[in-house]
């Protein structure tokens, strides 16, 4: 059994509350490194919900850190401000990196 | 001794490669269905959170915000995750199962009175988007594992390809160009030796046929 942790701003944090989750960061753009990082090292923790404008605080380490994670595992998620998704975007960019070829596209 | 070890190094590497190969074509295909499975629902669970959000938008302006953040604090199940493995060409995969995700109302803690249906809605919008997020959790944890190993054993086939059969070919070539140089000199001695030997056996006749003349 591992937890459910969510990251992001506070209507992020706030809706996933409503929906039970017991582990909610709120951070800000000064913050969001270190939050990720300590998230990243809780053992506890299975999987961490992300919201998207935290991802676009994240420094480049941290957010190469997120992407290779697979325990936990972190998925983003739109943010209460976004319309479309950068999670698409992240995979392709896994795809290309292993296969050549961007199989999201098309 | 060394010419037979390097060709049956290089026998295994061949043998290695192909079966490495196998395994590669194995991964992408697996690959392929998970990608497919992935897109789907990462669009489902996207939609699932906009929706979730602009609900909640609309109770927050309703309810106001330190009533809702005091809704969340009293959840009484709290859902969990269980992992467990799955396994893909020697890779673990995990499976993530998502435990007491959809909850009844008595379950979610809040008090019936003082919340409305939207509330309610809200609530189970959350509840919905956070199950989709779990299945795509599983999804790709399974398209990053897939794709760190083909990209470990396209690397290896690569490297046994380009490097290492080329090396032990060379190493062949070498030793039997070596082996046969060898070969070519000794029979050039032994070609000498029986001209000499011939030459000296006809002087000899030579001279028995004087003494006796």
């Amino acid at each position: 059994m591992s937890k459910i942790a969510v990251i992001g701003d506070g209507e992020t944090t706030l809706g996933f509350g409503l929906a039970g989750v017991r582990l909610c960061v709120s951070c800000d753009e000064t913050n969001a490194n270190e939050k990720v990082r300590e998230l990243l090292a809780n053992d506890e923790v299975g999987l961490v919900i992300m919201s998207q404008d935290a991802l676009k605080w994240l420094s480049h380490k941290v957010r190469k850190q997120v992407d290779a994670s697979v325990k936990p595992v972190v998925i983003t998620i739109p943010g209460r401000t976004a319309r479309e998704s950068a999670g698409s975007a992240q995979l392709g960019r896994m795809i290309k990196r292993a296969i050549g070829v961007d199989l999201t596209k098309g | 001794m060394a010419l037979l070890n390097t060709k049956q190094k290089l026998a295994l590497s061949t043998k290695g490669h192909k079966l490495l190969k196998q395994k590669r074509d194995a991964l992408i295909l697996e690959f392929f269905d998970v990608v497919k499975q992935a897109k789907d629902l990462r669009t489902q669970a996207d939609e699932a959170c906009i929706t979730a959000f602009k609900s909640l938008a609309l109770s927050q302006a309703f309810h106001g915000k330190a009533f809702l953040e005091n809704a969340a604090r009293s959840a009484e199940k709290v859902p969990e995750i269980e992992v467990t493995a799955k396994n893909i060409m020697g890779l673990k995969i995990p499976r993530i199962k998502g435990v007491s995700i959809h909850r009844n109302i008595l379950e979610r803690g809040y008090g019936v009175a003082g919340t409305d249906a939207k509330f309610d809605e809200t609530v189970a919008n959350f509840e919905n988007a956070l199950n989709l997020i779990i299945k795509l959790a599983e999804t790709e944890v399974a398209l990053l594992r897939l794709l760190q190993e083909i990209e470990k054993t396209s690397r290896r086939t690569n490297a046994l390809e380009y490097n290492i059969q080329p090396e032990l070919r060379g190493t062949i070539k070498y030793i039997t160009l070596y082996l046969n140089q060898l070969e070519a000199e000794r029979f050039v001695g032994l070609k000498l030796m029986k001209t000499k030997m011939a030459k000296a056996e006809e002087a000899e006749e030579l001279a028995q046929a004087a003494e006796k003349a």
